[in-house]
């Protein structure tokens, strides 16, 4: 005598086409094709500063307004320490004089209190989205194509930039897929200087790799360099698949003269819950060549100098599958945000507070968790500094391999 | 008699329920709940067969309540201070057992021990402080748990604003009481009991089906390797709550459904192998609870120290419970949000299931582990993993 069985068991299902279309809907999402209009259009407005966000205007900007900010997508083959090439998917801003894809994709940099237009568009097959990890706009603009539309052609989403902090983006199609390819970039929002701003810091945006300011609990506080790691594992095999690779047959669902879907299966065997990477990477960059500097002439580097006295800001991104075990040798680390929202900042999180994670302690990151990290180095502590994380495998956690860099505190 | 002729199949409607003594059930369980007499209660080790979104049955091992059995077992709803009996008893051939870890590493709360094959053991304790445990098969672990032989059990305070009662922290008891009460926090108070669906429960697991098959095949004596199991184990299927994909997502017990300004409270807890990632959509999540530390960010952080994030840490074993606020997602510029409560919006999908015509609500958000090889099934499909939605059906006045 079985068990009862409610309405939403598949095996029921299955007798029930008209139902398995719904399912497969759920994953077939419509595309556009040509530009698709942003719905309640907010114009820029010169000061990019939206009227109904309670903090000052000013109009005095570093950079001028790209609005809307574009991506486009676009492929390259990069080269490993090994001498294997590997495909990297991503986004770059075609309207940026020689610019170029790269894997990250380009930085995204804001201003508190903005509203944001990204134009997503040189879809070359198919569809992505974008999905603006942290932010939390409408369902819409919040590219996840099977609970809104997937992009063929092009969209500008829209948002409003509400709190200062680290986030990045990424492709919400296939998303297993095409996350590993590599298709994501940070996302900055930086807040208002104070206002006695030291004259020698830019209006936000603030440039990539500081000076600038950064929230600390209640107040902006000054940092004199910035380092943004996003950490990585590539496995080699997945980046040999297709756009679509194994997903199921819903999603190129064909219909009948009813309008019904046929031919729907699963697929099985397809492999992406089999990851093993082979490259372990800091921003793009694979182990040994983090240990370099960025202006290595040979193979370009992410370790990071600054001066004793002065204030280094890390921007932290985990953005492996496998769990990142990071230790900071020789440097204490106050940790002040995380996934885009400050430690100690009332109204909303004055239920916490920054802490230190104190050197050479481990701390752990999960896929897509962000840790802002104050580093405030002495006289004392001049020298060379290891930043080295373990990438632990999701189920076994064994060791697959490391990624390190450094620190590197100079008079 | 070839007794697995007689495997049911497991209902996957989601958690069943059971209260036992005085506790108020939360409404989105009273549909099926199995209000006990008294605070004792039978569980049977069974085996089961649990359907996989891609609709195929795999061999499992499950608790099951008056011959019905469930993966995840029957959720646990008891008071703080209750006295509990519970008395399992082993229909399988292998020796199985029934027990609560504790706050540490290997220590339990209760205890059966091993329970040879068709044999009962009875485990009496004090239900522990206000807070999500898991109860589970502690033997041959994790092979045993693994498997199907685990549940949940909720522990509710006596008394109090927040699901701690007088063991919240200071900062945990003020954010409970700012829900409603405050300028950041329009929309309607704590209510632990109230009348809206107010709470969810989450258990992350994984199938990995050699093994399910293994077990299926054994004959008596024969006992899974547990390092083996450990080593070789590869998930092929992500569940929350024994279900995936399409099928999660839809699942009003799962789901985040509710009004702007009304809050829900998630317990999550993982029984799996794998390393999660949960990623919430719409609204960051506060971790009011870790592993049964109240207030707890993690061992660096201090004490009573609540971290406001969009994607947390799910490894084996571990319970978070975490405070979704439902707030007005922040980044929606304000006059679009007046158009969405006037219902004037342009935004949606008529063709999407999730988008009606009505120039409004609902809208719909996903929940994700960003772990995203979770996000397949039987080594594709995306996305029917671990998933769910998060739907806003409206707003509540001043949201």
């Amino acid at each position: 005598m079985p068990s009862p069985i409610i309405s939403r068991d598949p095996k029921t299902l299955a007798a029930d086409p008209s139902f398995l279309g719904y399912v497969c809907q759920f994953i077939d999402p419509p595309k556009s094709s040509g530009l698709l209009p942003t719905p309640d259009w907010i114009p820029p407005d010169g000061s990019r500063l939206h009227p109904a966000f309670p903090t000052r205007k000013f109009t005095t900007f570093a950079q001028p307004d790209r609005t809307p900010i574009t991506r486009h997508f676009e492929t390259v083959k990069k080269t490993m320490p090994d001498g294997q090439d590997v495909e990297f998917w991503g986004f770059f801003d075609p309207k940026i004089p020689g610019n170029s894809y790269k894997f990250p994709s380009d930085e995204i940099r804001l201003v508190e209190g903005q509203i944001f237009h990204g134009l997503l568009g040189g879809i070359k097959k198919k569809a992505h989205t974008i999905h603006w990890h942290g932010i939390e706009p409408t369902s819409q603009n919040d590219g996840v194509g099977k609970l809104s539309m997937e992009v063929g052609g092009e969209y500008i989403y829209q948002w409003l930039a509400s709190a200062a902090g680290t986030y990045f983006y990424h492709c919400h199609r296939n998303t297993l897929l095409h996350f590993e390819f590599g298709m994501y970039g940070m996302l900055l929002i930086d807040p208002l200087p104070p206002p006695r701003k030291d004259p020698a810091i830019p209006f936000p945006p603030y440039p990539a790799g500081g000076p600038g300011y950064v929230r600390r609990a209640n107040t902006v506080v000054k940092y004199d360099k910035e380092a943004v790691w996003v950490l990585d594992d590539v496995d080699p095999l997945w980046h040999l698949l297709d756009h679509d690779a194994a997903m199921s047959s819903c999603d190129n669902l064909n219909l009948d003269a009813n309008g019904n879907p046929v031919g729907v299966n699963f697929t099985s065997g397809g492999g992406l819950n089999v990851f093993n990477p082979a490259y372990f990477c800091i921003s793009g960059v694979p182990h040994p060549w983090t240990r370099n500097l960025p202006t290595d002439p040979v193979n370009p580097g992410v370790a990071v100098q600054v001066k004793a006295g002065k204030t280094l800001l890390i921007r932290l991104l985990c953005g492996a599958y496998s769990l990142n075990k990071c230790v900071m040798e020789g440097l204490n680390a106050e940790v002040i945000a995380m996934d885009g929202r400050v430690l100690g900042q009332p109204p909303f999180t004055k239920y916490s507070r920054p802490f230190t994670i104190s050197a050479g302690v481990p701390f752990n990151l999960t896929a897509a968790r962000r840790f802002d990290l104050l580093i405030s180095p002495t006289a004392a502590q001049i020298g060379t500094h290891r930043f080295v994380v373990e990438f632990q495998h999701h189920v076994t956690r064994q060791v697959m391999g490391i990624a390190e860099t450094f620190v590197n505190v100079v008079p | 008699m070839n007794r697995r002729e007689f495997i049911k199949r497991v209902g996957i409607g989601g958690l069943a329920a059971i209260a036992l003594g005085a506790v108020n059930l939360p409404p989105i369980f009273r549909r099926t709940e199995a209000l006990a007499a008294d605070v004792a209660l039978n569980l049977e080790v069974v085996e089961a067969l649990q359907e996989t979104v891609d609709a195929n049955l795999v061999y499992s091992w499950a608790f099951a309540v008056n011959g019905q059995p469930s993966i995840p077992g029957p959720v646990i709803y008891v008071s703080q201070g209750d006295n509990l009996t519970i008395t399992v008893t082993n229909t399988l051939d292998e020796p199985h057992g029934f027990a609560i870890p504790g706050l540490l590493p290997g220590t339990f709360l209760a205890n059966t021990g091993p329970i040879s094959s068709g044999g009962s053991a009875t485990v009496s304790f004090l239900a522990p402080n206000p807070g999500t445990y898991i109860y589970l098969d502690p033997e041959n672990d994790p092979v045993n748990r693994v498997l199907g032989l685990h549940g949940v059990l909720v522990v509710k305070p006596t008394a109090g604003n927040n699901p701690y009662g007088a063991f919240a922290t200071p900062n945990v008891a003020s954010l409970f009481n700012d829900l409603g009460n405050s300028s950041h926090f329009p929309g309607v108070p704590w209510a632990p009991n109230g009348p809206n669906n107010r709470e969810r429960i989450w258990v992350f697991s994984e199938i990995d089906p050699e093994f399910n098959l293994q077990a299926q095949v054994a004959g008596p004596g024969e006992i899974i390797d547990r390092n083996i199991f450990q080593q070789a184990f590869l998930p092929t299927y992500f569940t929350i709550n024994g279900q995936s994909g399409y099928f999660a997502a839809n699942n009003p017990d799962i789901a985040l459904i509710g009004l702007a300004g009304e809050p829900i409270l998630i317990r999550n807890v993982h029984v799996g192998l794998d390393t999660h990632s949960p990623h919430i959509h719409a609204n960051h999540g506060y971790i009011v609870s870790v592993d049964n530390v109240i207030g707890k960010g993690d061992e660096h952080s201090g004490a009573d120290n609540i971290w406001w994030m969009d994607t947390w840490t799910m490894l084996p074993l571990n319970r978070k419970d975490v405070l979704y606020p439902m707030m007005r997602p922040p980044d929606i510029p304000p006059q679009t949000w007046a158009k969405q409560i006037a219902g004037t919006s342009d935004e949606g999908f008529v063709d999407n299931l999730m988008h009606g015509p009505n120039g409004g609500f609902p809208i719909a958000y996903p929940m994700h582990s960003h772990q995203e090889i979770s996000q397949s099934a039987n080594g594709g499909n995306y996305p029917k993993g671990l998933i769910t939605h998060i739907e806003f059906h409206g707003a509540l006045p001043g949201v």
